[in-house]
Order: structure tokens, then sequence, then C-alpha cells
């Protein structure tokens, strides 16, 4: 040490310096919890930005996926209407189509059942692979989408189809990492759920993922719970191949269902005045029928089967404070085969 | 991923965390905590304080560990984190810890005395009890070696002011050493 010496320093010096000191016990457990969403939180923020950029200078757009439910679209709907959601918003695009549906298929749902499909959707299914694979051939509460880079893409015919398409790229070192990036979703909606994954992506490997709506995770695959429906959401990935080595991907993704008949308030003010002091939810005809409302920490402050019984704002027996709660739908229509699920936060005010 | 050995190398752990290896993080956490915890409390005053201090650090560890060039002690790095992370506590707590600058510079003169051996917990619990500014010149110039210009740097102090405060927290901690006779 330069410094002078002086006993006092020296006592607190030697005595103090590289002491080690148990750390009381939870530090860990709340770094841990934190760590996921702060890591690629840093590192998100110092590459971001160029994958913007390069996505600029690259010319290529961003691809959109739309993400249907097609029990709703095909036994509750039942209409070709749909076809508007199922096209992508930003046009001109030079890229994707996802060529690798089938295996990617096969690869992922494992699980899903057989298809319900109506006309509509059949006939929709002839229009392209990748319709096929993203609204017919999935069971009530599923949607899968895939995707191929970009190079597959270019060769790719334009067509108006859902489509799901990441950008790939090495940022921080060019050698060995330009490999291509596939990601795959699968959405319950009953509880606005989806995983991500990436099927090529190496074992180990580091993935960090940005839903799109703040939140933030890492793992291959990655679940997610998207707060709304009907929302459109960018998801960011990178992957981590070894410490220097990244690819990183950026989508847009589309949690969209309908809910024809279906409405539920923005606000309501239980105060007392005779407006709006009840959550009046309008429905379609039901044969099945759950609404719970929580408060933002997912507690429960309203369960009813009821469709005739409405919140009145109460949390059991007290006014509830102003906020935001949410409220989550389990309806079945009569023609439907199965029960759907629809979730709102809605604001209470006073 | 790599298992994780006992006799893991230091730059191994960092570049298992890296990827994300959980366990590594956790090992990470374990061997690096105490010494961070240690300069916590002595920067902090609190247990509180400190054990924020402690999560925000690592939380900061973990978010630049891409950052770290392997050059270079980690250990060095890691606590040079959770100095900056309680200067800049410091710094937020309070607008002016170093505001009596005016007072005399008095030299305490040789000191011969003989002051008693106390335990690592003694002699922290007479740091905690400087009052922020002297406890913090104190712990930068004595335990880490900084000098007067840096202090002032990192601090955004003069330099005449870090010196006046260290000389008195040498001599609060004097009458204090004193009195545990």
């Amino acid at each position: 040490m330069a410094n002078e010496q002086n006993p006092i320093d020296e006592i607190f010096r030697s005595g103090l310096k590289d002491s080690g000191i148990t750390p009381p016990a939870g530090v860990w457990e709340s770094v841990s919890a934190g760590l996921s969403s702060t890591v690629s939180k840093g590192v998100f923020s110092a590459i971001f930005k160029s994958v913007w950029t390069w996505v600029a200078v690259a010319g290529l757009g961003i691809t959109t996926v739309v993400l249907i439910t097609p029990a709703e679209n095909a036994v509750i709907n039942g209409q070709p209407a749909e076809t508007a959601d199922v096209q992508p918003p930003i046009k001109n695009q030079t890229a994707e189509i996802a060529t690798q549906v089938p295996s990617e298929k096969s690869a992922i749902k494992p699980e899903l059942q057989s298809p319900k499909v109506s006309k509509s959707d059949n006939k929709r299914e002839n229009e392209s692979a990748v319709t096929r694979v993203i609204s017919g051939s999935q069971p009530e509460s599923h949607g899968v989408a895939t995707k191929e880079d970009n190079h597959a893409a270019e060769k790719s015919t334009e067509k108006a189809a859902p489509r799901l398409a990441i950008e790939n790229n090495s940022l921080v070192n060019t050698s060995p990492c330009g490999r291509s990036l596939k990601v795959s979703a699968v959405g319950n909606t009953l509880d606005n759920s989806w995983t991500f994954s990436l099927p090529n992506a190496p074992a180990g490997a580091y993935c960090a993922w940005s839903f799109g709506d703040g939140e933030t995770g890492s793992g291959n695959p990655a679940n997610h719970v998207y707060p709304d429906q009907n929302a459109e959401y960018t998801v960011k990935v990178m992957v981590f191949r070894s410490a220097n080595c990244m690819d990183s991907g950026v989508y847009k993704f589309m949690v969209r269902q309908r809910h024809p008949g279906l409405s539920v308030p923005d606000v309501f003010t239980p105060n007392g005045d005779g407006i709006n002091d009840e959550l009046v939810i309008t429905l379609p005809e039901v044969t099945q029928f759950n609404q719970i409302v929580t408060d933002r920490y997912g507690k429960q402050v309203f369960v009813s089967n009821d469709p005739m019984k409405r919140w009145n704002g109460k949390c059991a027996s007290i006014d509830c404070a102003p906020g935001t709660y949410k409220v989550f739908i389990t309806y079945k229509s009569p023609t439907a085969k199965t029960a759907v699920a629809f979730s709102k936060s809605i604001l209470l005010n006073r | 991923m790599a298992s994780l050995n006992a006799d893991i190398t230091e730059s191994e752990l960092v570049k298992a965390c890296l990827n994300g290896n959980t366990k590594a993080q956790q090992a990470l956490y374990q061997k690096y905590a105490p010494v961070m915890y240690a300069i916590c409390l002595r920067y902090c005053g609190s247990p509180d304080n400190a054990k924020d201090m402690l999560q925000e650090s690592f939380i900061k560890l973990f978010e630049s560990l891409n950052n770290f060039r392997f050059q270079g002690s980690f250990e060095g790095w890691s606590k040079r984190i959770a100095v900056n992370t309680c200067l800049d506590f410091i710094k937020k707590l309070k607008k002016e810890p170093f505001a009596d600058e005016l007072d005399q510079h008095v030299d305490i003169g040789a000191d011969d005395a003989v002051y008693p051996q106390l335990a690592m917990k003694d002699l922290m619990a007479l740091l905690q009890s400087l009052p922020v500014g002297y406890r913090t010149v104190f712990n930068l110039y004595a335990i880490e070696g900084y000098n007067h210009g840096q202090i002032a740097e990192l601090m955004g102090i003069s330099e005449n002011t870090s010196k006046t405060q260290l000389f008195k927290a040498r001599k609060m901690l004097q009458i204090k050493l004193t009195n545990q006779r």
C-alpha cells in the first residue's frame, strides 16, 4: 500500500481487509430470483441496438405471426372472415415462411390431439402448410407457429399466410455463430401461457428472452404468460453459444383470440352512484360459465359460476382498493365442443 | 454443461456463469459473498443496508459479468463492484456526507500506544459506529488503499476534505480503541 503507515489504519486494515463474513440467508434467493431477468436485461440493452441497426441495414422487415385459436375460429365463429386476422400487418416483406413446418409440428406437439377443423379452416388449410399448422391442426387451446431463418426465407414466395420469422445474426463474433435460429411457440389460451423453444439451439446454450411485454426470461424452452390477449408482442431472443459467440433474433408475435359477443369493460366504478356500480360482462349464449376476479397479486376476490351474478367491487365485504384487477372468464357456447377462456385487466376506480 | 468440482478455477466458474449455469452462479455467490458482505458491512453501517448492498452488488456483478476480461483477479474485480455499489449508496443516502471541512487539521502526533487486540467483529463494530463520511474515507484510504486524490475523485470531494475526514476518523477510532482497554 502506497499510503503512509499509521497504527490505527494498520489495526483495521489487517483485521478487516480480507475478512469474510457469512452473509444473512435469503440474499442468494433474491439475487437468483432477479438473475434471469437482470442478466438478460443487461445483455439485451447492450445488444439490441445493434440488432435493430442490423435489421434496418439489411432491409429486412420484421415479420409477424398471428396465432389464432382454431377452436374459436372454427367452432365458435365458423366464418372464413377470420382470414383478416391471419394477414401479417407488415407488407413488402422479403423474408420467411416456415419451410420446416411438418417436422417442427411433430417435434413439438406430441401431446396434441386430433384437430377440429371447420370447413372454413379446411379451405384455408389448402392455401399453405403454415396455415395448416397454425390454425388447422390444433386442438382447441393451442396455437403453434414455426419459422425458418431468412436465408431459406428469401427463396420463398410471398404469400399471405401467417408467418413467424426470426432474424438471426452474429453480432459479437462473426466466425462460428451465424447459424440459423428456429423458434416455435406453443400457446395455451386458457391461461394465455406460451412456451417458446429453439429446437436447433445447441444444448446448454444460454437463451435469453425478452417477451415484449416488459418481461424477460431465460432457458430453452422458456415459458411466459402474457397479460393480455388480443395484443401484439415483439419477442426477442439471444442464444449464447459460448462466452463470445451469440445469435439473436427478433420477431413479432400476436396473441389474438376472438370472443364474439363477449365484452368486459375497461373500467368500472363501484361508488354507489348507480352508474357502473357492478362489473357488467356481456356474454354470448353460454352453457357453461365461470368468472374469477383477482387482484394484481393473483388473490381471488370474486368467483362466480352464474352469468347473472356480477362483481360489486367488494373484497370480502369490504370495498376493494382502487387499482387494476384481472378478470378470467371461461365459457362454453352451445355450439362449441369445449370451453374457451378469456382474460382481461380492468381498472377499478371510485 | 461443466460439472462443478470443488477445484474449478475462477475463470471456469465465470465462464460457466456466462453460459447461464445456475449452479455455477450459486457457487460464485457462495465463494465471493462473504468477502463482499464484509465490504458492505464496513461501508454501510447497518446490517440491513449491507444486506441490500450485497444483493445489489451481486446483481450488478452478474449483469456485467460479460465485461470481465479475465485479466487480473476476479476477486479484486468483485470487491471493486461491492465498494462502488456501497459508494453509490452512500452518495445517494446523504447529499453531503463530507460537509464539515472547516475544522482544523491537527496532527495527533507520534503514536506508540499499545492497542488491545480486537476481534474482527469488534473492529467492524467500531468502524460502523463512525459517521458515514469518516467511515467512507477511512475505508477507502486505510483498508482499500486508495490515495486522497483517488478518494476525492471517487466521492466528488476535495483532497483536503478527504484528508480531514481521514484524520477525524483516525482520531475517533483511537479514542474508541483506547476506551476498549
